[in-house]
């Protein structure tokens, strides 16, 4: 149980310290990540509100995996929500590659790299890291549960 | 994995979701209003139709009385610094972030009225600036050199806003 709590700190901190790089330089040029989401050509005309949501997602999302303990299952819930963001983000970049669009990813604002097959990669491994600390919050949260019942 | 277990997390997970997205759309609101329902989508690589007007110096120096009006400079902070249209703010062209209070003060201004040494240095800048939706934007035809021509009035001095500009 030691390295459980131990590999779920260092992924809730992580996640969240991801997420957080992720929406500071959004919401410092709201304009240039406005034009960013546009230039995916999903929906563009829905970019301005898209690049308004995203930052704040991100940056509850991040509130929430810092803040709710290991054996809480707003943590579950705030891990499947990133690994669905990541998902989607994922989704968006293999559609672009599939049009194949040369544009800059926007992860991290502005200039943050293009938006190739190391972003899809990266992505998901980062599903992958949102569903381990799902997996070990179910287990610490079972083992809780267990023994508050007995 | 039982199915109340998934819908109570995707359930939760929702919440925080639709908390974000209310926060987002609160700061943006805050910052800069609503979400612009007009935002223009841009579908070539090439100088839009609508390219931004030229104006004469001496309309630019009637404009220039407008508070609304916001006068930028995109020529070299050396050039800017050895003299300029009379409170024109310095944004190189080669600038790749804005200060957030220059920011401010574009989205703030009815119109934007930008100059270089040449029409041509000043027009990269003036495209740049119509599609993240400043929409009324004008260039001094001839830039600085007919400004001067002109006898309108400048002003000499360092530029403040380099620093923050980290040109």
């Amino acid at each position: 149980m030691f390295y459980y709590t131990w590999a779920g700190w260092l992924l809730k901190v992580g996640l969240a310290a991801l997420l957080v790089a992720a929406a500071l330089p959004k919401l410092a040029d709201p304009a240039a990540f406005t034009d960013e989401v546009a230039n995916y050509q999903i929906f563009p005309h829905l970019a301005p509100w898209v690049a308004a949501v995203l930052p704040g997602v991100e940056l509850v999302l991040a509130a929430a995996l810092v803040l709710f303990g290991l054996d809480s299952r707003w943590l579950q819930a705030a891990g499947l929500a990133t690994g669905a963001l990541m998902l989607m983000f994922s989704a968006a970049v293999g559609a672009v590659l599939l049009r194949g669009i040369d544009i800059s990813c926007g992860c991290f604002g502005a200039d943050s790299g293009a938006a190739d097959l190391t972003v899809v990669i990266r992505n998901v491994l980062l599903m992958g890291a949102c569903g381990l600390l799902v997996w070990i919050s179910m287990r610490i949260g079972g083992r809780r549960r267990t023994l508050i019942a007995a | 994995m039982k199915r109340s277990w998934l819908i109570n997390i995707a359930l939760r997970g929702a919440t925080l979701v639709a908390v974000g997205a209310l926060v987002g759309l609160g700061n943006h609101w805050l910052r800069l209003g609503v979400p612009s329902g007009d935002y223009q989508v841009a579908t070539s690589c090439e100088l839009p139709l609508d390219a931004p007007a030229e104006i004469t110096p001496h309309q630019a120096a009637e404009l220039c009385t407008d508070p609304h009006v916001l006068v930028l400079d995109v020529r070299s902070a050396e050039l800017y610094a050895a003299g300029h249209v009379a409170g024109a703010l310095h944004l190189a062209c080669n600038a790749r972030k804005l200060d957030s209070s220059l920011d401010e003060k574009l989205r703030n201004a009815r119109m934007v009225v930008v100059y270089g040494q040449t029409t041509e240095e000043a027009r990269p800048v003036t495209v740049s600036l119509m599609q993240r939706s400043f929409a009324d934007v004008r260039i001094i035809a001839g830039g600085y050199p007919a400004w001067q021509e002109a006898s309108l009035a400048c002003s000499a001095g360092p530029c403040e806003t380099c620093q923050a500009h980290k040109l």
